[in-house]
């Protein structure tokens, strides 16, 4: 599903988890019980990855995603992208 | 929600138990050639709009994306009409790390099949991106089929491990932009690869391949080379004859809805 994700410097892995974890919490709870929205890893410059809790991002139930105060928080020391590089992607 | 048939109803799918009625060909009628397919007119489960899993036709093997931000998305008329997958070429695919016994191992032959719609931009991406993939996401020991930029154009590239090395193919002159239904035929010692029906480009190569995973839309393991574009059907088979070959053949180009 087309999103946005948030790119968090390698040194900010904690910054990174936080995130991950409101937002996996906030889905599960109020859209599919049980669910892990967004991976987080690494990319192809170091940078630790997950998908934006936020628009164009529609949920299971046609409702755009919104950010809660305490994931604007978290999200302080990353940045938005349209995309980036996995690992693999150019190798070969 | 799971969906049972979507969008097959006069198309793929409405063989008839009556004497008489008019039955399409399509790959079930491959028999034990055919080891598994994907189509986008049967076996998906939705969670809104996005595809949270995929079985096949054949035995329901079935390729799974739990985190709700990577799954591909439903469209029901997305091509030309007919039902596909949407993938966004960013985290966007469907796989299966349990996929031992799908398709063959080591150098037995078998052949992949597809029809989908390849949609990054030559001017600006140059990302490898795997329309389908079988083996254990390790270059040397799977294979893909995928988009390639090469020399400023797309391509449709195939690649084979052979254990400690793995061969690679294209098929040059073919622009793989837009809706294509794709080939590739992997004989123990060599593989072939067709776009579109046309005459198969012969790598020499010997196979052996690792194959314990299964992607639609990535690698095998669903963590690099997303596709960009669309996905409507994914076969695996045996090694088909030339009269198999030449259904599967006329039934995928009917497929791309052009």
């Amino acid at each position: 599903m087309a999103n946005l994700l948030v790119l968090f410097p390698e040194s900010k892995l904690g910054s990174a988890q936080a995130y991950q974890a409101l937002v996996n919490a906030y889905y599960a709870e109020h859209f599919e019980p049980g669910s892990e929205f967004t991976y987080l890893r690494l990319d192809y410059y170091g940078n630790w990855v997950c998908a934006y809790y936020g628009p164009p991002f529609v949920s299971a139930l046609n409702t755009v995603l919104e950010e809660t105060p305490d994931m604007v928080l978290a999200r302080a020391d990353g940045v938005l992208a349209e995309r980036t590089v996995w690992p693999g992607d150019y190798d070969e | 929600m799971s969906v049972g048939a979507v969008g097959a109803v006069g198309r793929v799918g409405w063989q008839s138990a009556g004497v008489h009625a008019a039955v399409r060909w399509n790959p079930l009628l491959l028999g034990s050639a055919l080891l598994a397919w994907w189509s986008a007119d049967h076996g998906l489960t939705l969670s809104g709009s996005a595809v949270s899993a995929w079985a096949d036709r054949k035995h329901g093997y079935t390729l799974t994306q739990s985190s709700p931000a990577a799954r591909p998305i439903f469209s029901a008329t997305g091509f030309g009409g007919a039902a596909c997958l949407v993938h966004d070429g960013i985290d966007d695919c469907v796989y299966s790390l349990a996929a031992t016994g799908w398709a063959p191992t080591g150098n037995t032959g078998m052949e992949m099949w597809g029809v989908g719609q390849q949609d990054a931009p030559i001017v600006s991406d140059t990302a490898l991106r795997c329309f389908a993939a079988l083996g254990n996401s390790a270059f040397n020991t799977d294979m893909r089929q995928r988009r390639r930029e090469q020399s400023g154009a797309n391509r449709y590239q195939a690649t084979v491990g052979a254990g400690g090395s793995a061969g690679t193919g294209s098929v040059s002159g073919t622009n793989f932009s837009s809706r294509h239904a794709m080939r590739l035929r992997v004989e123990p010692t060599r593989f072939q690869m067709s776009l579109d029906g046309s005459a198969l480009n012969t790598i020499n190569n010997a196979k052996d391949i690792t194959a314990t995973q299964f992607g639609i839309g990535s690698w095998p393991n669903g963590t690099a080379q997303f596709w960009l574009g669309r996905v409507r059907h994914v076969i695996l088979t045996d090694l088909l004859t030339t009269d198999q070959a030449a259904q599967l053949t006329t039934f995928l180009m009917q497929e791309r809805y052009l």
